[in-house]
């Protein structure tokens, strides 16, 4: 069958919709039908009776208008005017009433044509009789009443009197006639309800019909479903029950184009690739047991070496403690430093001030050295002097001292006479002798003088230099010692820095302290975790064992 | 230093100065004649020349060289308008002559045909030494031989030692002059 299943309920459904809207519309149409048949009947029988109604009232008010005149007329008081009034009143109403048995005629000749059923037409065609009878009755009334109201009008009581006994009974006769027009209606209006309930009886019967038709249509469409769908849906669904309890080996036998044919086909494929699934996945699993294992395995090691990491943060933190310690006594230090730099610095300026005080002296020293220098080169000239004098001295000695001599020897040659002049020789020689030797004496103590002098001008020249090698190491010293200040005052801002430094370094260490106890407590939740992840990897082994039962019962 | 001391070499001082007061009275009275010497230096060596033959003393002027002449004659030069020739007296005495040429003093000596000079480094001054015998003067008992000195020169008669003069020095060579200069007039 190539009709798929959902086309097969829809095509069942539509059936019986359909049956089911045709079962509406007749009930409809059927109960249009007594709406518009008791329609037709009210509308009719009221129109009837209420023209009968009319009837019967105009002929009672002639009767009353006749008795009126009647009594008028015998009692004789009554003007004219008001007989003849009443007169023409009775007339006019006796023309209506004339019109008005037409119409009642004309009318139930009409509705027994055009009645819709027999009973009703015969009805109609009774009462349009009945209507004739008394319309020749009122006919008659009429041609009775008229000598009456002659006489009336003429005043005439024993003809009043004498006619109004027919009168009274054809008045009567009139009345039983309307009366039996009236059931004639009532019998009318009984065959309409007949009519009525015939037509409520038939509409009955052929719904009740029509809805037992229709439920044995849903019976027939519901086993029609019930043989097309559910019993291969039961065996699709034995087989789904033996894949659940595992047994992968088995196909469905997968046939027609139908939504039950996909469904096999979907199923075998299911099954096959479940097939492969539960290889994979005992596979998989085995893999799994084995990871399990290592990661029980790692996850040991790693608690061994979260507490070495425990003991290594906390031999780091007594260390950083150490170091903020050290780094404590390292400003402390600094400090010092700083102020012996800076009473270091001051005595460094004192220093260059007392280096340029010493170069000044150097100065001076050198200045008055050079005098001295000039002194002692004048001294020296002067001794150059005293040296020419000396040398004239020594010149006119020796002259004397010749001269003695050869006075000496005139002496000896005048013999006896000269021997006083030889002692005045003798004398000269000896006075000669006395200012040569005082010479002699002189120029060596002038000698001593020239070598003191000149040894004096060399110490002078020498201390001129040492006073200028003075001032140029003083310059130096001055330099050194300007250097030496700069440096130092270099290293104060540099061991100032080292104090911001070791600050900042002192804060450094107290936020590597809080993240080593950030770490430290990092540790513990690490080797809390550690735990955690070693009984993990235990239920997980647990769990890959179990996993492996369960694959154990896929066959496949 | 102590007074012991002081008071001793005091005492040391006024003997030497009477020892020596009491040997120059002695030499008065043993040596009776004196003959003045002119003491001269060349060098280290002292001579001492007989006053009486000694003309004049000069200092020292230029001197012209003669060519040809002994090593010991240094040459000629001009004296009141004569010719002296100049000897040094060192050389004449075969000693070494030190004396730079413009320096030291001059010695005219008298007598003689030709006028003689002798050229010595110093003309130290007259000392008078006893001399029984102008003509001999070895012979004095102020002087002693030369044999007896070391002197082996011919022109040197004698020796006067220091405490035997009058001079201020040691004592000196006698220089024979008519013994010296004979080599050089003959």
């Amino acid at each position: 069958m190539s009709i798929s299943i959902g086309k097969r309920i829809l095509l069942g459904f539509v059936a019986i919709t359909v049956v089911i809207l045709a079962l509406g519309l007749y009930a409809l149409d059927q109960i249009s039908a007594v709406r518009e048949n008791m329609n037709t009947i009210v509308k009719r029988d009221l129109t009837v009776a209420r023209q009968l109604d009319d009837l019967g009232n105009k002929a009672r008010d002639m009767g009353l208008l006749r008795r009126n005149a009647v009594m008028a007329a015998l009692m004789r008081n009554r003007p004219e005017s008001e007989l003849t009034q009443t007169v023409e009143t009775w007339r006019r109403i006796g023309q209506e009433s004339e019109g008005l048995f037409g119409d009642i005629v004309r009318t139930a000749n009409g509705y027994s044509a055009t009645a819709p059923s027999p009973a009703r037409a015969l009805a109609w065609k009774k009462l349009a009789d009945t209507a004739g009878l008394a319309a020749n009755d009122f006919r008659q009334l009429r041609a009775v009443s008229e000598p009456q109201f002659a006489a009336i009008t003429a005043r005439d009581t024993d003809a009043i009197e004498a006619r109004n006994e027919p009168i009274n009974r054809m008045q009567d006769v009139l009345l039983a006639d309307i009366e039996r027009t009236r059931e004639a209606l009532d019998e009318g209006i009984a065959a309409g309800q007949q009519r009525a309930a015939d037509i409520y009886d038939r509409s009955l019967w052929s719904i009740v019909l029509t809805l037992a038709a229709s439920v044995l249509l849903s019976i027939l469409v519901t086993a029609l479903i019930r043989r097309g769908v559910v019993k291969p849906l039961e065996d699709v669904m034995r087989f789904a029950e033996r894949v659940g309890d595992g047994d992968l080996s088995g196909t469905l036998d997968a046939r027609g184009n139908d939504e039950i044919g996909r469904l096999g086909r979907t199923l075998n494929g299911m099954v096959a690739g479940l097939a492969d699934l539960a290889r994979t996945n005992r596979a998989a699993t085995a893999d799994l047991n084995a990871a399990a294992a290592e990661i029980r395995a790692s996850a040991q090691e790693q608690a061994a070496s979260v507490e070495e990491q425990f003991a290594a943060v906390q031999e780091t933190a007594a260390t950083v403690d150490e170091i903020t310690h050290s780094g404590a006594q390292i400003g402390k230090r600094a400090g010092e430093v700083i102020a012996t730099a800076q009473s270091t610095a001051q005595t460094s300026r004192a220093g260059l001030r007392a280096v340029a005080d010493t170069a000044r002296a150097m100065e001076a020293i050198r200045e008055q050295a050079e005098a001295v220098a000039g002194n002692i080169v004048a001294l020296s000239e002067k001794t150059q002097a005293i040296g020419d004098i000396i040398t004239t001295v020594n010149d006119i000695s020796e002259r004397t001292h010749l001269l003695a001599l050869n006075a000496a020897i005139e002496a000896a040659a005048a013999g006896e006479s000269g021997r006083s002049f030889a002692v005045v020789a003798s004398e000269m020689k000896l006075l000669a002798d006395q200012a040569k030797a005082a010479t002699g004496q002189v120029r060596t103590i002038l000698g001593e003088i020239q070598r003191g002098i000149n040894t004096s001008v060399m110490l002078t020249e020498e201390a001129v230099k040492r006073a200028a090698a003075g001032k140029a190491r003083s310059d130096t010293t001055q330099r050194t010692i300007e250097e030496i200040t700069a440096k130092v005052e270099e290293s104060v801002q540099t061991f100032q820095q080292i104090v911001a430094s070791t600050n900042q370094q002192q804060l450094g260490i107290e936020q590597v302290m809080g993240a080593l106890q950030n770490i430290r407590q990092a540790s513990q939740q690490t080797a809390a975790g550690t735990r955690e992840v070693e009984a993990a990897s235990a239920n997980l082994t647990e769990l890959a064992q179990a996993l492996m039962t369960l694959a154990e019962r896929y066959r496949h | 230093m102590n007074r012991a001391a002081e008071i001793a070499r005091r005492r040391g001082l006024r003997e030497a100065r009477t020892r020596a007061l009491a040997g120059r009275d002695g030499a008065a009275q043993h040596q009776a004649p004196l003959r003045p010497f002119l003491v001269c230096t060349c060098g280290e060596d002292r001579y001492g020349l007989p006053l009486t033959q000694v003309a004049q003393v000069l200092a020292a002027r230029s001197v012209t060289p003669v060519p040809g002449a002994p090593a010991a004659l240094l040459g000629v030069i001009a004296l009141s308008g004569r010719v002296v020739s100049l000897l040094g007296l060192a050389r004449a005495l075969g000693r070494t002559d030190a004396t730079e040429p413009g320096a030291g003093h001059i010695v005219v000596l008298r007598g003689g045909a030709a006028m003689v000079a002798l050229a010595v480094d110093r003309v130290e001054g007259v000392a008078a030494v006893a001399v029984p015998d102008p003509d001999s003067p070895a012979s004095g008992t102020g002087l002693l031989a030369p044999a007896a000195t070391g002197l082996g020169a011919e022109a040197v008669s004698g020796y006067a030692p220091a405490q035997a003069g009058a001079g201020d020095g040691p004592g000196f060579v006698v220089v024979d002059l008519p013994r010296l200069l004979r080599r050089y007039l003959s």
